[in-house]
């Protein structure tokens, strides 16, 4: 069964059937309700329900602190920019090596010198770890200081870099570590990447978008010489449209993962950061009930979507018409689609792109599903469902840590398995075959996907940008170290290099024509702005 | 002797009078009716330069349209500044004599300098400004024209202010080296164009050019997504785009600002381009003096100055150089002087070629262009790149010095 085909895999989430889906009539009083906690700061400790409120690590403590730019849920410049830390690649001395055997306790040790986190509890070393912007540990707080003073940046109080110029030069810089214990040393090459945050204006109509328009994109791409998008299948079979990656299919789904990774407030579905200097901890319970997320999900999803301005002459309204056309004529219209579903003026065709060598990080985004099928044949099952917010490490199996370990770059995978059911996120499921017909409640070891992939190069591989309002949200691509759209359209590369030299053979005119049709696309008017 | 400047007398008229917007040639004598505080916007661009009499007038070359528009967009919005600005056009390309017969100055390239009524400069950008960039440009050469007409500030107090312009606008890898320039001057004293010899300050903007040129090329690297040498098309065409090189337009600015733009504006374009800039039409009296006297019926050996960059490398190569052949370049290099020998620029060579109407030759190669020898039966000149075999050369000069006059 392919992917898009005429038979088409429905899972519904039973357990977030209270939180899905669009809100299509918020009362005003939710809105209202959801307003106040995207803009509300939050602190640690929650004694009326007994958690622990912010934190522990968090990279701020509101919405709004982030998503601010063009009013209340906008993007947020590079020094809100969060932060991850990447293994580039580990060089273990020989003596770990006893036999065949190789001691991974003794080489956790040794990575774990470097930089906790990368040692997950059972055991498995990953090549990406978070570095929030604030901690309530004192020892934490002292190890991002340490590990952030290597790089020549300027950090904000906010926790990001400076500004854009501050941006590249950390993402371009290399981290050396040499991890020692007796004889046995591990040389660590690592690297800081970043995510930017995004604007979530629109966000609803992004949402209701049906998976057959996302997925009509990429069939109509599949005929393009240059273009070869594909749409991001998540892990429960849909369709990722949010995330830099596209790795998270549905609004109230963004919402709460983003409660729990950038605020720390631990969800019903979502724990919260952990401290990996402090492992024993936890939270006593949640710290942010479904019905304030739902809240939130319901104020965000009414966010408006972004407008476009008119030009004040009919002369600037010539070349902007002019600029649109050139837009469409060099390609950039193939990956930014100006109407997708209901979402007119989009400019994004939500699909995911190779976008080059020079845009990675090892966040990756999901493999490149090209078919799978329902099979209730036991198989192994990896540990960690849920896909990571900002997207998925790889994890270095314990032959591959002999002597040299390097990060990949592509997913060399043909197959793997995906169970239906996963722990803690979602405790049961209905499988629908078709529309309407519900068979039955499965559980965890009963049913799975076998998925065919294609190998492909995840871990450069992000969705199209939309590019309504791009005029106030700056700075660009997804860890914003481009200042301005020149940059940004020179950035591009893989798939989209032919459209970036088409774009710059143009005239002059005709380029300068494009960059002031961008300069229309503009965030809503009217949204509260955020006092800073 | 001289050759005619193509540019019609413009005399006193200023852009913006009547419907159309007009363009003047370079550096046209500014009448001293003018008001104190005009300013002359030069736009020099690569497109071919002409040694005609009698060629069309420059119009702002390339980019004079889109020029034109950004400039009436600015003037609509700043209407008082519309009486008060010349635009002057520079066609400084190498002309077609020196590429083969043929337009070959590769991809598009400008720069725009703001001056004052006595051509001093007082701001520039690389590429071709949209209207805001312009405004901004303008006002800022407002403001440094300000801080010299007021007078309480001597020439560093000067700088320091328009180096604090400049840090606001900057990243931090940026004004680091800015700082450092700033230390460094403190310690080298001010450029100065009315008290140092011209050889002397174009030195210095080389050796600045130097220092700034590594930052600019890292930070466009990055910036851009550029890789290696392949791309460097592209950073060409980025460079018709302001932005690109505005931080290094800006880190250079507080130290070039004041210079005699009628003598810097060469060496501060060749800085951008890598190569000489060639004006159209030039007055022989102005460059053509080593030229002067020298005897078409013999041998003429003409040693070609290498871009400022490059003209601390010695020629011919010291004995330490890795370059091969060191001797037989001696061998050269001491034949060339036996006979007629004179050094010259890119400027002059375009002029002698048109001179003489000899035929075009084409001084790109893949490496520097060292000799051009210009045998006495007008024949084919010789070209002699650095990369040429100099055995070769040797024998060439030695039948050309062997054939007898004409």
């Amino acid at each position: 069964m392919t992917v898009s085909t005429r038979t088409r895999f429905r899972l519904a989430l039973l357990a977030l059937t209270t939180i899905t889906g669009t809100v299509i009539a918020a009362s005003p009083a939710d809105v209202d309700r959801g307003r106040q906690l995207f803009s509300r700061s939050w602190s640690p400790g929650n004694p009326t329900i007994g958690s622990d409120g912010l934190g522990p690590l968090f990279n701020a403590s509101s919405c709004v602190a982030c998503h601010h730019q063009g009013g209340i849920g906008g993007g947020g410049d590079s020094r809100f920019n969060a932060i991850s830390l990447g293994i580039e690649s580990i060089d273990f001395s020989d003596g770990l090596t006893r036999g065949n055997a190789f001691d991974q306790r003794f080489g956790a040790t040794l990575v774990n010198q470097f930089y906790l986190g990368f040692i997950k509890p059972n055991g498995d070393l990953v090549n990406t770890q978070v570095i929030p912007h604030h901690s309530l540990s004192s020892k934490s707080a002292h190890k991002r200081e340490q590990l952030l003073s290597q790089l020549k940046v300027e950090f904000s109080d906010a926790g990001g870099p400076m500004d854009e110029g501050d941006t590249r030069f950390a993402t371009a810089s290399t981290l050396l570590f040499t991890s020692r214990i007796g004889d046995n040393s591990a040389v660590i090459r690592a690297r800081i990447f970043q995510r930017n945050t995004p604007p979530v204006f629109g966000s609803g109509l992004i949402d209701d978008i049906p998976e057959d328009v996302i997925e009509e994109q990429e069939k109509l791409q599949e005929r393009h010489p240059e273009i070869s998008g594909r749409v991001s299948r998540l892990r429960d079979s849909s369709i990722g449209r949010f995330g830099w990656r596209a790795n998270v299919s549905q609004l109230v789904q963004f919402v709460d993962r983003a409660c729990a990774n950038e605020l720390g407030l631990e969800t019903k579905r979502r724990w919260q950061t952990a401290d990996p200097n402090h492992p024993a901890y936890r939270n006593p319970t949640h710290d942010i009930d479904d019905g304030d997320i739902e809240s939130m999900s319901m104020f965000v999803s009414q966010l408006r979507r972004p407008v476009r301005i008119e030009p004040s002459t009919p002369n600037q309204s010539a070349v902007v018409e002019f600029g649109e056309s050139k837009f469409a004529s060099v390609g950039c219209a193939v990956c930014h689609v100006p109407n997708l579903g209901r979402a007119s003026g989009l400019y994004s065709d939500l699909l995911l792109h190779d976008m080059g060598p020079n845009l990675y990080d090892y966040d990756a985004a999901e493999p490149h599903v090209v078919r799978y099928r329902l099979t209730n044949e036991y198989r192994d099952l990896p540990p960690e469902l849920s896909i990571p917010y900002y997207g998925s490490p790889t994890v270095f199996r314990p032959d591959s840590l002999r002597g040299s370990m390097k990060s990949p770059r592509r997913d060399y995978r043909t197959n793997d398995y995906v169970p239906i059911q996963s722990g803690r996120e979602l405790s049961s499921r209905v499988l629908k075959i078709g529309p309407g017909q519900v068979t039955s409640t499965v559980t965890r070891q009963e049913i799975g996907m076998e998925r065919r992939l294609q190998p492909s190069n995840t871990s450069q591989e992000w969705r199209t940008t939309p590019l309504w309002g791009v005029r106030d949200s700056a700075p660009y691509m997804h860890d914003g170290r481009a200042e301005t759209l020149l940059e940004a359209i020179a950035m591009h590369d893989g798939e989209a290099a032919g459209t970036r030299d088409r774009f710059l053979q143009l005239s002059l005119a005709d380029r300068n024509a494009i960059l002031k049709f961008l300069q229309t696309l503009v965030a809503p008017p009217d949204v509260p702005r955020v006092p800073m | 002797m001289l050759l005619p400047i193509v540019a019609p007398a413009m005399g006193d008229e200023v852009v913006g009078a009547g419907t159309g917007i007009s363009w003047q040639p370079a550096f046209e004598p500014i009448s001293g009716s003018t008001s104190d505080d005009s300013l002359v916007l030069l736009m020099v661009t690569n497109d071919p330069s002409s040694t005609e009499v009698g060629s069309p007038s420059d119009d702002g070359g390339w980019c004079g349209e889109v020029f034109v528009d950004a400039f009436r967009d600015m003037c609509s919005r700043r209407p008082e500044l519309q009486n008060k600005i010349r635009l002057q056009s520079c066609l400084a390309g190498l002309p077609i004599e020196l590429t083969g017969g043929k337009p070959g100055n590769g991809t598009a390239r400008s720069i725009l300098f703001v001056g004052d009524n006595q051509y001093r400069l007082l701001s520039f950008v690389v590429g071709v400004p949209d209207s805001s960039e312009l405004m901004t440009l303008i006002e800022d050469a407002q403001e440094y024209r300000s801080m010299r007409e007021i007078g309480t500030l001597t020439d560093r107090e000067i700088k320091v202010k328009l180096s604090r312009r400049s840090r606001e606008r900057l990243t931090r890898n940026w004004r680091e080296v800015l700082d450092e320039n700033l230390i460094a001057m403190d310690v080298e004293e001010a450029m100065d164009s009315t008290t140092e010899s011209v050889a002397t300050v174009i030195e210095r903007v080389s050796v600045l050019n130097e220092r700034f040129r590594d930052v600019y090329l890292s930070d466009v690297r990055l910036r851009f997504g550029l890789n290696d040498a392949s791309d460097a098309a592209r950073l060409t065409t980025l460079e018709q785009h302001v932005q690109t090189c505005r931080p290094w337009c800006e880190a250079m600015t507080p130290f070039v600002a004041g210079l005699d733009l009628q003598k810097f504006w060469s060496p501060i374009t060749e800085s951008v381009w890598g190569i000489m800039p060639v004006r159209s039409a030039v007055d022989v009296a102005e460059v053509g003096q080593p030229l002067v006297g020298l005897d078409s019926d013999e041998l003429l050996v003409l040693s070609i100055q290498p871009p400022n960059s490059q003209r601390h490398i010695p020629w011919p190569p010291h004995r330490d150089s890795t370059l091969p052949l060191i001797d037989v370049w001696h061998r050269v290099d001491t034949m060339a002087r036996s006979g007629q020998y004179q050094e010259i620029n890119l400027q002059q060579l375009a002029l002698i070629m048109s001179l003489r109407n000899l035929p075009p030759i084409d001084i790109r190669g893949s490496s520097l262009i060292r000799y051009v020898a210009l045998p006495p039966d007008k024949n084919k000149p010789l070209l002699v790149f650095q990369s040429d075999p100099p055995g070769r050369v040797v024998a060439s000069l030695k039948r050309f010095q062997n054939r007898p006059p004409n």
